[in-house]
């Protein structure tokens, strides 16, 4: 017998939810999303229940209910029933481990923070841009990087960027069938409504290729969606649905899903500082709301819980990504996003990740499941041990200890003098000790031939002058 | 009645604008003392309280349209001489990039502030940006980028606007963008966001 899981009560209920559903296909039949792409929109004039006027199209209800009904979610065995963190993706600023100083990320900041990423078994994409190799490899780099060193990274689909040029995107493809490694193409829409053409041309240049393809949006609310978090959540779920249906009828040799990250939600924008706000108020009742929605549809899902407006791994930030995952995980997430990210996405610092790797760490072992038993009740020990006499010294204590107590990395339980003695450190500075000696002791490399390969097709795109054009204007 | 126009301008009361301003000119007032004393004293302390963070981008951008909607009455009496105005401004998105949220506030904050906006849009190809701020003779070009693949085409497009031949200056903006990549491309000028872009575009008019 196990003791009930806690869990968080109240939010949007199941008349809200419909209701939010029904207006965002409502508006999907009614409304339309914009699709400049003309290869695209001749594919989809094939169809029944499309209504094309110029660029602007319309779907039946039918057409995005199939949609919804066919689309596939590829959760990782590994995300069924652990809890994950995904560490981040694309940041140019980094705080150096050595001076504490914010610069612009290279290509040996990659390599030690996948290593650290892998050490922590984190999935996701690349953390950092290495903005010092020519800007035509960088994307691959990251890919190739991920997968030599480590397990996770780079590799399921919470992994969520899109591809730079159709170029890159054979590359990585190429990449990723010799290394049996994961490939998808997404699109993000950008509110309201509307889609880079770019990378509507990736989708098609793919569409023979058999991938599995998603659809995300990353609405503003206030900005390029309604102020009010519920017209917020509609703009998301009315592009979103636009954009799987969309998708189902195009990319018909592999499945079509939606985006577990940013799906549907919202995001706040500070209108004082005209700034993204990540780990505010309304950012997290946002995620509330997308995990119910989520789970009333059985999607899964990944909260941005781990993403703060803190400037510095300081208590601000850790009280907004605490809080945040707390709340979210009694919501029932269990896969939380941005590790290792600071001041609303705008830079990368891996001791925060080492710090929301205890967060997370911590949370779980709060709401861990605990065993319900006679046997646990220990109604003999007691019976046993009475006044002037200590159960420390017990069979059942030593056998038990580690697993009645977690025992925190980084949030150690020293006394005061305890501290002083291991020399006052903070817990910036300690997490900084853990991060390069996680980097330092990181062993996992890809196999040898596969690396072979990969070197080979990177030699390729290095000298790839078509490649290097693609990326120009 | 120049106050209650300039409180009526910080408060962000278009029909009061409008109003106040009408009367001020049936009154006989000089337009261009209504100008300077009423709208632009009023944006000034919008200005001031906003870099100073008192006062959000909504509340900023009804005082701008509070002080449009009067301007809309000033403008056919007042001579060109009359009409300040900052300077002229070109806004892009660089091409192949859609994002435009950075850019728009920037181009209203700077239009608030007395600058006379040409928004090109987004995903704008350099030759479009050449030939419309020549069209306009504008003083600077404002180019933003949100992706780490768009930013790069900020090199080739100053590289392309200076051998055009035109002064105007160019700034850039947007998420990825850093002081140091500004320095590197030779941009005149990099704003991490709308408030430092009205200083930033006030500083290369002085230069």
């Amino acid at each position: 017998m196990f003791i009930e899981d806690f869990t968080l009560e109240g939010g949007l209920n199941e008349e809200q939810m419909k209701l939010i559903y029904e207006r965002s296909i409502y508006l999907v039949e009614k409304v339309g999303i914009h699709i400049p792409h003309k290869g695209v929109l001749d594919l989809l004039s094939n169809y029944n229940g499309v209504k094309i006027d110029k660029e602007d199209v319309k779907f039946s209800t039918d057409l995005v209910l199939n949609a919804v009904k066919e689309a596939e979610y590829p959760v990782p065995d590994y995300a069924k029933d652990n809890w994950l963190i995904s560490a981040g993706a694309h940041q140019t600023k980094f705080f150096d481990l050595d001076t504490g100083k914010i610069r612009e990320t290279t290509l040996s900041d990659l390599i030690d923070l996948i290593k650290l990423g892998d050490a922590l078994n984190t999935v996701g994409s690349a953390p950092v841009v290495p903005l010092d190799q020519p800007y035509y490899l960088q994307e691959i780099l990251m890919h190739k990087i991920a997968w030599e060193y480590s397990r996770y990274r780079a590799n399921d689909m919470f992994q969520h960027d899109p591809k730079p040029t159709v170029d890159a995107a054979n590359y990585l493809y190429e990449m990723a069938q010799v290394a049996n490694k994961w490939f998808a193409i997404g699109l993000y829409m950008i509110s309201p409504r509307n889609f880079d053409r770019k990378e509507l041309e990736i989708v098609y240049r793919f569409l023979d290729k058999g991938v599995p393809m998603w659809a995300g949006t990353m609405p503003i609310a206030g900005v390029n969606a309604p102020i009010t978090m519920q017209g917020a959540i509609l703009q998301a779920m009315f592009e979103t649905l636009g954009c799987l249906t969309m998708l189902n009828l195009i990319n018909t040799k592999s499945y079509n899903y939606i985006q577990v990250i940013d799906s549907f939600i919202a995001h706040p924008f500070d209108m004082k500082y005209s700034t993204f706000v990540y780990g505010s108020a309304e950012d997290i009742r946002g995620a509330l709301h997308k995990i119910s929605i989520h789970k009333y549809y059985n999607m899964p899902f990944a909260v941005k819980s781990l993403l703060t407006s803190g400037k510095e791994p300081d208590a601000q930030a850790a009280f907004e990504v605490g809080v945040s995952t707390l709340i979210s995980a009694l919501a029932g997430a269990r896969v939380f996003r941005c590790g290792g990210l600071l001041s609303s996405a705008e830079v990368y610092s891996a001791e925060m990740l080492v710090i929301v790797n205890e967060i997370v760490e911590y949370i779980k072992n709060i709401l861990k499941k605990e065993e319900f038993s006679e046997e646990r009740l220990m109604v003999d020990e007691i019976a046993e041990v009475g006044p002037g006499k200590s159960f420390i010294g017990r069979k059942s204590t030593f056998e038990n200890f580690r697993k009645e107590y977690w025992e925190p990395e980084l949030f150690t339980h020293s006394n005061l003098g305890q501290w002083k003695e291991m020399g006052s450190k903070s817990i910036r500075q300690y997490a900084n000790e853990i991060a390069k000696k996680k980097i330092r002791e990181h062993t996992y490399r890809i196999d040898e031939d596969i690396k072979k390969e990969l070197d080979k097709i990177y030699e390729q795109a290095k000298n790839d002058k078509k490649l290097e054009e693609s990326f120009k204007f | 009645m120049l106050d209650e126009l300039k409180e009526a301008v910080i408060s962000g009361d278009s029909e009061k604008s409008k109003e106040i301003t009408q009367k001020l000119i049936n009154s006989g007032k000089d337009p261009g003392m209504v100008l300077k004393d009423g709208l632009i004293a009023g944006m000034d302390v919008v200005g001031k309280r906003f870099k100073a963070y008192e006062m959000y981008i909504p509340e900023v951008l009804v005082s701008a349209n509070a002080m449009k909607s009067a301007m809309n009455i000033l403008k056919p009496l007042l001579s060109e001489s009359d009409i300040p105005s900052m300077g002229k401004i070109v806004m892009a998105t660089i091409e192949g990039d859609l994002h435009d949220i950075g850019k728009n506030l920037v181009s209203m904050m700077l239009e608030g502030a007395g600058f006379e906006i040409i928004d090109l849009g987004v995903d704008v190809p350099v030759i479009e940006i050449i030939e419309e701020s020549k069209k306009h003779n504008v003083d600077i070009i404002g180019i933003s980028a949100l992706l780490t693949t768009t930013m790069l085409g900020m090199e080739g497009a100053i590289k392309s606007i200076r051998e055009s031949g035109i002064s105007a200056k160019v700034m850039i903006g947007g998420a990825p963008i850093t002081q140091d990549y500004a320095d590197k491309i030779k941009a005149d000028g990099f704003a991490p966001d709308a408030l430092r872009a009205i200083d930033l575009a006030k500083r290369l008019m002085s230069v």
